[in-house]
């Protein structure tokens, strides 16, 4: 070989090395997931096993766990992060769409909840997945948020006027349902809604039953409570990414990643929803004012411009695939 | 079309309609004979129903929710009537299998010093071969440092599916404390 060929095989080298380094993909990019529990948990083993495939994709993760939801956001919209894994409540501010898959009364079981996974996964959506700078590249189900309640006497809907009432404050949906039936909001956020029903603080929350373990909410339910065992809202958690920091179809093959890990948030969601003590379903003869006053709630909520309405018509459409006989399959309402 | 083709076709849609009706009243008579036991061996005896009350013991000493499991029909309809406070009317509750299930493992779950008391077994042979069985239960426990309990007037339908003596309606009459 002679010294120029050595030089120009060099120089080739070279530049394959410096262009392998300017692919957006090559160099890891930063993940900041938010877990209550730190690198505990279910959330973040997901994601950890998310970076195994990611990194065969040739984008490595470096994955920054943050328990406070609020500061993992703004990391992201302050590129502290190149992407975050959010609650799909928090998330809606990143894409109203995907963020309204939990609305109040959006969907109450889970075999709708897939069926509308897997559309939102199919690449025809796949541009309602980007939002100015950011994009949804997953979407994982926390399971349903149920009311809890520390006092059966709380018997039905009109009974909550005047309780207390914990909301989301970075959530107007919540401020705006508990004002509807009556009851007095008290603005809470992830890490202290919890403290504050098991030490009586507030008489009623909605949480998912993924939360009732790890938050001990039995504690607020205590000897004279109940869960009441109806989906309020298909709770999720999302992955938002900054578009521009992740090769151009990244996020499609990272939608249909998640959709294959629904069966493995199912089961965990169903074992917790099964460890649930005194978890009673609506009374009988409340049954059908129940999903009126849900229906009711998320209309005027989509009304008020806080639910997508594409979003919407999807959800009810799956509802009315599951079940034609629901009285709002033959309304225009949504 | 005229008055009298208008009566004719009247007349006519009377009497599909009552042949209608007879059609379908014998389809009732028929499926009302059909649930009755085919066989009259498999009509269940008061033995049948004390050996399942003795399951039942048997299985809330052993604190067993697969057994409990095990003793209801999957789509047997559960219900209970939970008393409320006051003069307010009793609120029904339709349970599935595993709700219900659920329900008492919990409480196993979560409370101590837990003693149950079984009284006042009824048995009533039905004319469907099936066989009611009333009783009353009361629980006493500790629940998150605190008396409480529930006494239960439990009124079963009992049935044999595959073989198997089974609860195939369920309703209790319930008050928590």
């Amino acid at each position: 070989m002679t010294r120029t060929t050595l030089f120009a095989l060099t120089l080739l080298l070279g530049l394959a090395t410096s262009n392998a380094a300017a692919t957006p993909g090559s160099v890891p990019r930063t993940v900041c997931v938010f877990s209550l529990v730190g690198v505990h948990g279910e959330p973040y083993d997901t994601l950890r096993d998310f970076a195994l495939t990611s990194q065969s994709w040739g984008v490595p993760l470096t994955l920054q766990p943050i328990t406070n939801e609020r500061i993992a956001a703004e990391d992201l919209q302050a590129r502290q992060c190149d992407a975050a894994l959010l609650t799909g409540m928090r998330a809606r501010q990143f894409n109203a769409f995907t963020g309204s898959v939990d609305a109040i009364g959006g969907l109450q079981d889970y075999d709708g909840l897939e069926m509308l996974l897997a559309a939102l996964a199919r690449p025809e959506l796949a541009e309602r997945m980007r939002q100015g700078p950011y994009e949804i590249a997953g979407l994982m189900p926390l399971g349903a948020a149920y009311i809890f309640l520390n006092d059966r006497r709380i018997n039905n809907v009109s009974k909550i006027a005047g309780k207390r009432l914990a909301v989301l404050e970075h959530d107007p949906a919540q401020q705006m349902m508990a004002l509807r039936i009556g009851a007095q909001p008290v603005p809470s956020d992830i890490s202290n809604f919890a403290n504050r029903f098991n030490n009586g603080a507030v008489d009623v929350i909605a949480a998912p039953a993924t939360a009732y373990m790890p938050l001990e909410l039995y504690r607020g339910v205590g000897a004279t409570g109940a869960v009441v065992d109806l989906p309020v809202a298909q709770l999720s958690l999302q992955l938002v990414l900054r578009h521009d920091r992740f090769p151009p179809d990244y996020g499609q093959k990272a939608r249909a990643h998640f959709l294959a890990q629904f069966p493995r948030a199912m089961r965990l969601v169903h074992a917790a929803e099964s460890e649930m003590l005194f978890f009673l379903p609506p009374p009988d003869a409340d049954r059908s004012a129940y999903d009126q006053l849900l229906d009711d709630a998320r209309i005027a909520l989509t009304e008020a411009g806080l639910y997508d309405p594409l979003m919407m018509r999807l959800m009810k459409r799956v509802r009315c695939t599951r079940q034609p006989d629901r009285p709002e399959c033959t309304d225009e309402r949504e | 079309m005229n008055v009298n083709d208008a009566l004719v076709r009247h007349t006519l849609v009377r009497h599909s309609m009552l042949r209608l009706l007879i059609s379908l009243a014998c389809l009732c008579s028929a499926s009302a004979l059909w649930s009755q036991p085919a066989d009259t061996d498999n009509a269940l005896t008061r033995r049948d129903g004390e050996l399942f009350f003795q399951r039942y013991q048997d299985m809330l000493s052993a604190r067993s929710a697969d057994q409990l499991s095990a003793m209801i029909a999957e789509d047997a309809p559960l219900r209970i009537a939970l008393q409320q406070p006051g003069d307010e009317p009793a609120q029904t509750f339709t349970l599935t299998r595993a709700r219900f299930v659920q329900l008492r493992r919990t409480l196993w779950h979560f409370a101590t010093d837990i003693r149950q008391r079984l009284e006042s077994p009824r048995y009533t042979p039905q004319a469907d071969g099936s066989l009611k069985l009333t009783f009353t239960e009361t629980e006493r426990h500790t629940l998150f440092n605190r008396d409480s309990g529930q006494r239960n007037v439990t009124t079963l339908t009992l049935a044999r599916r595959d073989g198997e003596v089974v609860v195939v309606d369920l309703f209790n009459d319930t008050t928590l404390w």
